[in-house]
């Protein structure tokens, strides 16, 4: 249509409509909301591997709320998996999500600093936390030793689960399923992988 | 298509093309990223790691020192915390896993959109907002005949994109190619030929036979259906959709672009495509009709003739079936239901009334053709319908059919206005809803309607048709009787009328009564309605209310006065309130007899009856108006309550007569044999006795109110059970004093004084009063008191003494012990000188008495006692005689010598004792006492049953008292001696002259 448009300022007189030509005319958006974006921009895949119904109109398989596959690989023997829902995974975001510069080390770009000397003091600008006096471990090693030995059976009627601390006690675990997930190679790899399609989709994409 | 729009269409292809390769080349513009409340993953990793070390730290520093803690306390702190930070890395162990994932995937990109999304979403929704804003300020800006579109169009190109149809505006050579009109035209016929060749070479359905070559194309008709318009390219292409017109409905929007495609399917892909493409259409074509129905009928059960929830309907798409219910609200009409479907045979919708009581031969129950035409369908089964329930309830004869209805949609029905007119009553069917109403109905029609339509089937319409009726009747009579001065009573209802309703009959009961009617009695008028006649029935009841219950407590159920409702007339009514008096009065009484168990029975003055009541009251009757007079006979023994013992007095039936104009009532009754009673008048009494019957006596009072007329009753009785035990004192009486002296001085009903002594002893008014002491029911005892005077006053001690003697005992022993006290007094009268011998009696009992002679000349005394015995002279026979001895013995000579009196002493042994007198007396007996009975135990009966002597002995007189020993009849037993009572008299005398003379 812009091209006609164009034509046209050139086949009509100025005076023709209560417009005026010289104006910048209007330009549809960029991109454009009529067009398929999703094309567009190359998502189809994706969009179509968490859409909620299913090409055909049928429910597609829900997306999964607990991240038990996710730490399959990990050493430890989890036998219930942390969440909000059973009480033990605790409140995350306000550690996390606290943006206050002044409360952190800053590692500052002092003139006359080389660009590798200010990346050192960038990588550097935590250690001091792990060393004295910030972290005195010899205190530390006393304080442990205060503590005694402890056996499971202590801690029972005390409000603490010994299986919370996942501690992978008399060593068989879950070692065989981890070495299968790591012949696998993925990180994404739940442990029925190969039982379901949606899972296989997934995997396949990467 | 025309060639003229051709050029048009291949300029908008070539612009699309245009535009595609336009796009490739096109680098879509970034999609800003989403940066509002996000932070780095490595700005995570480092805050939780640094708050994981100052946590350590802390504890570790808290801990050092003991403090108030135990180790475990320690211990199980430091795991806690541990835990609690081991699981916040391992979710962001598992962010860190995802967010590589989501990187690898571009998923970000998805979220950036849809962030993107949100925005332009928003300054739509800006921009839509602010135009609002400007529509509300302009508010007084007005353009004339707007276009908008157009306006638009100006705004954003500058210029209206007008078709230019191939021309140039600014008058320049066009570029564009115009195809010549011949070579079209050629182009055209060519089409015509190769189309007419290809069509011959096709099988063609039936349905399509029709059809025609024209434009280059072929053009197919279906009446009713469908217009196609099929055509080609060339001989080797199959045929294209052109065009469909839908004839049954031209302004129905089409989805031309689905139909084309669909049908171009059909056509390039089938083997026989015309066939196929025929029944695709047709099917379609019937769907389509099927939802014009639907909505035909929507449009008339919604807005049209049949709103108001009248007609419903069920579309039902996927069986392509319409289910329709008419009259709803009609309850007599049981299945008001059509269903409209596709017809198998014919290939056509068809609708089909499902009614199973129809008659299927003269009626149509299937219908064809029903687009735009459904209404006038419905109307004739509604029709139908209501001339089906009108044939129905015509056959019941309970209507009539109304011959001025051109329709015949109404039934006349025939309600009484009055009790002789009649008026009908037309009830109709509302074809619309099926409703029953009446034509100009009153209240109680209205009423009635209502319920005619409750109900469900013929039978239950008649039944309140008949209800109606009766309310009618009901309401009318009331209405008369009002008028009549009768009163309704609206308060009485009884649990169950008194004539049950039946399948083909109503009945109800009317309770009315007069003003100065006794309470609780009503005439019962029970209309009995039947669909043709209605009855009235009279009758008269009492009605209680116990407990809050009205029961029928008497009904009369002989007289029972039916009469046809047209023969209820005002002046009978009023003759009614005359006439019935008598009968509600005579069923009270009947009440109240059979309440007090007293037989009854009502007499009638028929003349098989008449010889049943006596002539005394026939006679009366003959003058009087009968009508006027009832007669019941009550059982005696009933009515006295059970003494038998009077039945033998009087007859075992009595009389009652009432007379309602002179508003007496009388009881008769009837002595059984001739008494002394019904010579004794007893005035106090008024016990009347006829004249022409002897035997016959009436009783009679004169009320005044008739709830009293039970007073009357008892009334009556307590005379009568006087009236009884006067009668039986009074025959014992004259049985007793069987002499001239007895006479009746006054007769009350509870007292008698009677003289029984002879006149010259008896001074007194009356020897004697017998007071009779009743009670309520009969005669408790009689008072019997002897007068002051009376020489035999001494015996009222010993009756007072002891109670309970026999009234009959008593009479005869005053009687029997008469001469004993009459001895001294007649002994005056028989010496002529004062006598010198004073006579005494003394009662030592009531069998022995002590007489005492003294005289004074000489100076002695002489005492005798005197006994009453029994003896038995046969077995079945007693009789009471004097036995007479001295009070002292004087059988010693000497004790006798030494007695002044030993003269009269000796005088009365030998005359009156002594045994050796018997043989001389015995030879020297009279031939008037040769009744002598053989002696037993040395005993000689004499006989003193003469009357001669009796007479004698009572018109004994001073003057001719010429006794002498002789004379005297009795047994002598050596000292003592026996005598009867008649004896004693003179013996006594005699004793008396002998001690005087001494």
């Amino acid at each position: 249509m812009a091209t006609s448009h164009e034509d046209g300022s050139a086949t009509h007189p100025n005076y023709y409509y209560y417009v005026d030509p010289s104006l910048p005319v209007y330009e549809s958006q960029q991109p454009n909301p009529v067009d398929d974006l999703i094309t567009i921009y190359g998502l189809e895949e994706v969009a179509r591997q968490v859409a909620r119904t299913n090409a055909d109109g049928t429910k597609a398989v829900k997306l999964r709320k607990s991240y038990k596959n996710q730490i399959q690989d990990l050493s430890g023997r989890f036998i219930t998996i942390p969440s909000r829902e059973n009480g033990k995974g605790g409140e995350i975001s306000d550690v996390i999500f606290q943006n206050n510069p002044d409360m952190m080390n800053q590692a500052k770009l002092v003139e006359g600093m080389s660009e590798e000397e200010y990346r050192d003091a960038m990588m550097k600008r935590d250690t001091g936390l792990f060393e004295p006096p910030q972290m005195d471990w010899d205190m530390c090693s006393t304080v442990i030793g205060q503590l005694m030995k402890s056996h499971p059976s202590e801690f029972k009627n005390s409000g603490f689960d010994v299986d919370d601390l996942a501690f992978d006690l008399n060593g068989t675990g879950t070692k065989t399923k981890k070495r299968k997930y790591k012949s696998n190679g993925s990180s994404m790899a739940s442990p029925n992988t190969e039982l379901q399609p949606d899972d296989m989709k997934r995997r396949r994409l990467e | 298509m025309t060639t003229d729009v051709a050029p048009g269409t291949m300029e908008n292809e070539t612009s699309k093309v245009m535009s595609l390769k336009h796009k490739a080349a096109y680098v879509p513009p970034p999609i800003p990223h989403v940066e509002m409340n996000q932070l780095p993953l490595s700005l995570l990793l480092r805050n939780l790691t640094v708050f994981t070390a100052k946590e350590i730290s802390q504890f570790f520093k808290l801990n050092v020192h003991t403090g108030g803690k135990t180790p475990f306390e320690k211990k199980l702190e430091l795991l806690n915390m541990i835990l609690f930070l081991r699981n916040q890395f391992l979710k962001l162990y598992v962010l860190v896993k995802w967010a590589k994932t989501l990187k690898q995937n571009n998923f970000h990109s998805l979220i950036d959109l849809l962030n993107w999304f949100r925005n332009a979403n928003m300054q739509v929704n800006n921009c839509t907002m602010a135009l609002k804003q400007i529509l509300g300020t302009m508010a007084g800006a007005k353009l004339p005949n707007p276009d908008l579109a157009t306006s638009l169009e100006v705004l954003m190109l500058g210029r209206p994109n007008l078709p230019n149809h191939g021309f140039n505006l600014n008058g320049s050579q066009s570029d564009n190619l115009t195809i010549p009109n011949k070579l079209i035209l050629k182009r055209l016929r060519d089409l015509n030929t190769c189309l007419s060749i290809k069509i011959s070479l096709m099988t063609i359905p039936s349905q399509l036979a029709k059809y025609e070559i024209k434009d280059g194309r072929i053009v197919f008709t279906v009446k009713d259906e469908f217009e196609l318009q099929l055509s080609t390219i060339d001989q080797n292409s199959p045929l294209f959709f052109v065009n469909i017109n839908l004839l049954f409905n031209e302004r129905l929007p089409l989805n031309l672009a689905r139909l084309e495609k669909h049908i171009n399917e059909i056509l390039f892909k089938s083997t026989n495509p015309l066939c196929l493409v025929y029944q695709f259409l047709h099917k379609y074509i019937l769907t389509l009709q099927m939802y014009m129905i639907h909505v035909e009928l929507n449009a008339l059960g919604l807005n049209g003739k049949y709103s108001g929830g009248h007609l419903v309907h069920n579309y039902d798409s996927k069986k392509q079936i319409i289910t329709i219910k008419y009259w709803l609200q009609s309850k007599i009409a049981n299945t008001c239901k059509c269903v409209v479907g596709m017809d198998k045979e014919t290939e056509s919708i068809v609708l089909e009334w499902q009614n199973p009581d129809v008659n299927k031969e003269t009626v149509t129950t299937r219908y064809h053709g029903l687009l735009n035409n459904i209404e006038s369908i419905i109307d004739e089964i509604t029709f139908n319908h209501a001339q089906m329930i009108r044939a129905d309830l015509l056959r019941t004869d309970t209507f009539q059919e109304d011959n001025e209805d051109t329709t015949s949609t109404s039934l006349l029905f025939q309600i009484p206005t009055t009790c002789a007119t009649v008026s009908q009553i037309q009830l109709k069917i509302d074809q619309v809803s099926g409703i029953f109403y009446f034509h100009n109905p009153s209240n109680l029609l209205l009423s009635y309607a209502r319920q005619i339509n409750q109900s469900s089937n013929t039978q239950d319409l008649i039944t309140v048709l008949g209800r109606l009726k009766l309310d009618k009747v009901d309401s009318i009579l009331r209405h008369m009787l009002d008028k009549t001065g009768w009163i309704c009573s609206d308060v009485v209802r009884l649990k169950s009328s008194i004539v049950p309703s039946t399948d083909s009959t109503f009945s109800k009961d009317i309770f009315v009564k007069l003003k100065d009617w006794p309470s609780n009695w009503f005439l019962v008028l029970t209309i009995i309605s039947s669909t043709n006649t209605c009855i009235v029935e009279k009758r008269i009841g009492k009605i209680l209310s116990v407990k809050g219950v009205w029961k029928l407590k008497y009904m009369d159920k002989k007289n029972v006065i039916t009469s046809k409702l047209d023969t209820m007339t005002y002046p009978k009514m009023l003759t009614l309130q005359i006439s019935i008096l008598n009968k509600i009065v005579n069923h009270m009484i009947i009440d109240s007899l059979n309440e007090l168990k007293i037989k009854n029975k009502i007499c009638t003055f028929t003349t098989e009856d008449s010889n049943i009541l006596p002539p005394y009251i026939i006679r009366k009757d003959g003058k009087e108006n009968t009508d006027n007079i009832t007669v019941i006979a009550l059982g005696l023994e009933s009515f006295l309550e059970g003494s038998k013992a009077l039945n033998t007095i009087l007859e075992s039936s009595m009389l009652l007569k009432i007379d309602y104009q002179k508003m007496d009532i009388e009881l008769y009754g009837k002595f059984k044999t001739d008494n002394e009673m019904i010579r004794c008048q007893c005035d106090e009494l008024s016990i009347k006795f006829l004249e022409e019957d002897s035997l016959s006596f009436f009783m009679s009072e004169n009320f005044g109110n008739l709830n009293d007329i039970m007073l009357y009753l008892s009334k009556f009785r307590k005379k009568l059970t006087q009236l009884i035990a006067l009668t039986d004192v009074m025959d014992t009486l004259h049985s007793n004093f069987q002499s001239m002296d007895f006479r009746v001085v006054e007769l009350r009903p509870n007292e008698i004084r009677f003289k029984y002594l002879p006149m010259k002893d008896s001074p007194d008014n009356e020897d004697c009063v017998i007071r009779i002491v009743t009670n309520q029911e009969k005669v408790e005892k009689l008072d019997i008191k002897l007068s002051e005077h009376n020489p035999q006053a001494m015996i009222q001690r010993f009756l007072d003494e002891k109670e309970g003697f026999a009234h009959n005992f008593i009479f005869h022993y005053l009687q029997f012990t008469l001469p004993l006290f009459r001895a001294s007094k007649e002994a005056d009268y028989t010496s002529s000188s004062p006598s010198t011998v004073k006579m005494h009696l003394f009662m030592h009992s009531l069998q022995e008495f002590h007489f005492l002679y003294r005289n004074h000349k000489v100076g002695g005394e002489l005492s005798f006692i005197i006994q009453l015995r029994s003896v038995v002279r046969t077995r079945h026979q007693e009789n009471t005689q004097y036995f007479v001895r001295f009070a002292q013995d004087y059988s010693q000579p000497q004790l006798q010598q030494q007695h002044p009196l030993s003269k009269a002493i000796a005088e009365i042994q030998k005359n009156a004792f002594s045994l050796a007198l018997l043989k001389e007396q015995n030879s020297n007996t009279t031939s008037s006492t040769t009744t002598a009975g053989t002696a037993t135990a040395g005993a000689t009966m004499i006989s003193t049953a003469s009357s001669n002597k009796l007479l004698d002995l009572q018109d004994s007189s001073p003057t001719n008292a010429a006794v002498d020993w002789s004379s005297i009849k009795c047994v002598r037993l050596g000292s003592a001696l026996a005598c009867s009572h008649d004896q004693i008299l003179p013996l006594l005398l005699q004793f008396h002259k002998s001690i005087s003379d001494c």
